[in-house]
Formats: C-alpha cells, structure tokens, sequence
C-alpha cells in the first residue's frame, strides 16, 4: 500500500514538475495566459508538499 | 498505474491547447466577464482579465464609485475590431438621479499623449424622462424625439435645416453650417502666440483658402513624438501631415504654413495633435474666423490674455506658480492660487459672449465651450448638445444616438457597442473609462456602484487573419 502511494506520489511530482515548467514556458510566449485563468500558486503549493513528502520518506 | 499516468499528461495537454487557443481566440470573439461584487477570493482562479480599476480614492467597497471619473483595464490577448460592453449598476439612491443631471458614459483610450477617450453613453435621466414621455421616431440606434410632432422621419427632420430649437446627443450631423452675411477680410490676420499642446479650433472660409501659418518648438530634446496637423470638412479628413520629432532641435522654431484653395464655403477644423512638450509660440490665422475647441493653454505671456467664450464656467489650471494669479470672468475675479489645482470657476452672469481676462503668464482653460481671442473672430458652428443647462420647456426636437437601460430590480442594465479599430491596446490591453460627472463632491453617500461588468470582444477570426496573410503576401 505504503509503495503504491509513493509510486503515486511520483508520478504526481513529475506531472506537476512539467506543468509548473510549461506553464512557465507559456507564460514567456503568451504574457498574461495561464496567470489570468488559473492560480499557478495552487501548483507550486503542490509540488512543494510532494517534495516534502519525498524528503520524510527518504529520511525514514 | 500507467492510465492514471497517461490521463494527467492527457489532461495537461489538453489544458495546454486550451490555453493556447483563449489566447489566439480562433472564433474571434471572447467574452470576459466580472462580478466586482464578489468579496470572496476564489483560490484556483486566475487573477483575472479586469484589473487596476481605481484611482482608489474614487472607490468605496471596491466597487462603489464615488468620484468621476473610473479608469480600468481589460487584459486582451489579440487586437480586436469591437467591444460589447454590458454594465450593470445601480445609484446610492433614487433622489441622486431625480435630483442632478445624471449622465453616465463609458469609453476607450485612443491616445495615451492626449489622454483621449472615445466615448459611448451609458445613462441619462433627461433622455430616459423624454424617452417615456414624448413621441419617438427611432431609426435603427437613433431616436428622434419630438415635444410637438412635426417630422414622421429622421430624414425629414435632417433636410429641414434648422436647428435652433433641436439638441443632439451622441449624434454627429453632417450639415452644411453657412455664416450669413460673411465676407472673407483677405489683408487681416489673426494673430494668436504661445499656445502649448495639442488644441483645435473651428475656422470659416468662403472664397479665399484656408491659410494658417504654424510656428512649432519642442522645448524637451528627449521627446520623439511626432506632431501631427489635421484638417476635417464635414468630419472628413481632407488633410494630414505630421512632423517627425528629428526636424526639432531646441530653441529653433519649425515653420509650417498650411494653405489650402479651392475649397468650398464652411467650417473647417483643423487639430494639432502634439504632447505637452510642444509649444506653438505663433499662430497666425488668414482667415478671420476662429474659435478653439473646449480648451486653451497659454505659456509664458507677457501682458496677460483676454479670451471670448460661449460659456461663463470653466476649469482653470496653472502649471508654474509664477503664473499663479487672478481671473476675471465677467468682470467677476477668481483667485488661482495652487499650482497643478483644477479650479472651478462660475460666473454669475452669463452672455452670449463672455469676457475672460487675466495677468497670468500662463494657464489651461477648459470646459465644453468654444473660445476666441476677439469678439469679431467669434462663431459658433457647433449644434446644441444634450447638458445639465438644457432646458427641456425650450426645445422641441432632440436626435440622441441613445439605447435606454434596462431594468433588473434595482440594478440597471446597459449595453454599450464600442469601436476598437483605432483603440490603444498596449502590454496592459485595452484601457476604458466610466465617466459619471454627477459624483464631484468624494461623498460616501452618493455612490455609482458597479455589480458587473463583461465585454465581448470581437475581430478578426483565425481563418480571416491568415487568409489576409497570404493575400498580402500575393500583392
């Protein structure tokens, strides 16, 4: 179970690694895109809480 | 595993594309809509199209307005060519519109040097009370409203040509005004010097050419705006030209004499469009008719200025505190004792022609007003409009270019169809305007409060957009 939620949780890292990097990417070329729709903190808030989660596991 | 994977790239990719094309907006048309209504902060939302709506001193609860005017900016992707904007409001109470002059009107920036709006009526209580008591004719988005009927069309009403007793109202007329009794004085000229920024002014002609000779000065070497000259008949452009920045050098006046012939009897307006930083320090005018339009802004004179208006009240601003002086209106005296301080001054007489004296070096005298250095060089071509002196019981005819807002409980709702095809649209998108000249006094208790705003925008499609690509490309 405990590696099902950590393979999860991997998966999830990555995915919001490449969307914060896209994201980032779209808003150079398209100024004001992706800030005016979406709260991109919402995603960095996120990512932070699975770096988190990858730091705990690694010292336990 | 694996689907859970392949859904939240799908999902990113499809929310990529997504993004992508609300930003190219295909269709050409996107509507973006706000509730200022709304105090909660929506946590995934984005930070919105609508943004810098202020200045905050004219704003309570966020969107109570309370001074005039409203600045606020709309984000745009894309240039479009139209804006469909529905606004909906509603007044502190009823007694702010059944006692003022309640006119509300909205627009965009079309020039960030002259700070110049194109703007589109929201609400008027004059028009809304003669809209529901006096017989109207409407012709497409024009109304012709009538105390006594006389005409049963629009045209009728445009051919007959007198329109003494008539008020317009967002509604430009091309006619032909004829001066009688004019006779071109062809060895007079008028001599008019020190005149800062952008002006315009009404000239007469009839059988002699529309002469005016310019002499232009940029006094900040730093500028690189161009400044232009144009001349309208009938509000058609016939002439343009603009001098570019780099024929300036400091201290050395540039020349420009516009001489126009075979033209024929009429008013002419002529416009400089320049900064602030342009000074015209002689204007001398071959024909002997001239009157500036709704503003005045004299640098540093000598003697003082005397000046002639239509109207007996205007705004007064001084920019140097040696030009801080006394005014005369009417032989009535107003102290301009601030600098950078829009006074407001009223006399309480009020002329065909009023006198405005002063010893100032220099100050900016505005109102919707026509303004002459001579009585002689005075005339007014310019038709009646719709203002808080009209007086209804002396008029019989009104033409507003006007649609009367609807009615939802206490809010009331307007559309406004504006033209985007010379708007600004910079980094910042499009910038707009709410005017609501009643609220003067920064009372908390009489307030404009804005529940919504959305604008459609509308333009080019993709599929046009490329289609003009290539055929620009064949040419």
């Amino acid at each position: 179970m405990m590696n099902k939620i950590i393979k999860y949780n991997y998966i999830l890292f990555y995915w919001l690694s490449l969307a914060i990097i896209l994201f980032f990417v779209l808003e150079i070329i398209f100024p004001g895109l992706v800030l005016a729709y979406f709260n991109v903190n919402i995603l960095v808030f996120l990512w932070l809480i699975n770096l988190l989660v990858f730091i705990f596991k690694k010292k336990n | 595993m694996k689907k859970f994977k392949y859904f939240l790239y799908f999902f990113l990719f499809l929310a990529t594309l997504l993004l992508v094309g609300l930003y190219i907006v295909p269709g050409g048309k996107i509507t973006y809509k706000q509730d200022f209504s709304k105090k909660y902060f929506n946590i995934l939302g984005g930070r919105g199209f609508f943004y810098k709506m202020g200045p905050v001193e004219r704003l309570i609860d966020k969107n109570k307005m309370i001074g005039d005017p409203l600045y606020f900016y709309v984000r745009a992707p894309r240039s479009f060519s139209q804006a469909i904007m529905t606004i909906k409001y509603r007044f502190s109470s009823n007694d702010l519109i059944k006692t003022n002059y309640t006119n509300i009107e909205t627009g965009v920036l079309l020039d960030k040097n002259n700070w110049n709006y194109n703007l589109y009526p929201v609400f008027n209580n004059k028009l809304n009370e003669i809209f529901s008591t006096w017989p109207l004719i409407k012709n497409e988005e024009v109304v012709l409203a009538q105390q006594n009927k006389k005409f049963s069309k629009l045209s009728d009403f445009v051919e007959h040509n007198d329109f003494s007793t008539s008020v317009f109202y967002n509604y430009n007329l091309n006619y032909n005004y004829i001066l009688p009794n004019y006779q071109a004085k062809t060895n007079e000229t008028l001599n008019i010097s020190n005149l800062q920024g952008s002006y315009s002014f009404y000239t007469y002609i009839k059988d002699e050419n529309l002469k005016v000779d310019f002499s232009f000065l940029n006094k900040n070497n730093k500028n690189n705006q161009a400044l232009s000259i144009f001349v309208y008949y009938q509000n058609n452009l016939i002439f343009d030209e603009s001098l570019k920045p780099d024929i300036f050098s400091l201290d050395s006046p540039v020349n420009f004499n516009l001489n126009l012939s075979n033209l024929p009897e009429g008013v002419y307006k002529v416009e400089v469009k320049a900064s602030d930083d342009f000074l015209t320090p002689s204007l001398i005018s071959h024909n002997s008719k001239l009157v500036f339009i709704n503003r005045v802004w004299f640098y540093d004179l000598k003697n003082g200025f005397t000046l002639w208006s239509n109207r007996n009240n205007f705004k007064i601003k001084s920019f140097s505190a040696q030009c801080l002086n006394k005014i005369s209106i009417n032989e009535e005296n107003f102290i301009i004792d601030e600098i950078y301080k829009q006074f407001d001054f009223s006399s309480t007489i009020q002329n065909d022609l009023n006198k405005i004296t002063s010893k100032s070096c220099g100050l900016l005298i505005e109102n919707n007003a026509l303004f002459s250095l001579t009585p002689e060089s005075f005339f007014n071509p310019v038709l009646n409009k719709l203002n808080e002196d009209t007086d209804l019981n002396s008029i019989d005819t009104i033409v507003a270019n006007y649609r009367e807002p609807l009615k939802e409980g206490d809010y009331y709702v307007s559309e406004i169809k504006m033209d985007l095809s010379s708007a600004l649209r910079d980094d910042s998108g499009y910038r707009f305007i709410i005017s609501a000249p009643f609220l003067k006094n920064l009372n908390p208790e009489e307030y404009l409060e804005i529940k919504e705003i959305k604008i459609e925008f509308v333009g080019k499609t993709l599929m046009e957009k490329i289609k003009e690509i290539i055929k620009k490309n064949d040419e």
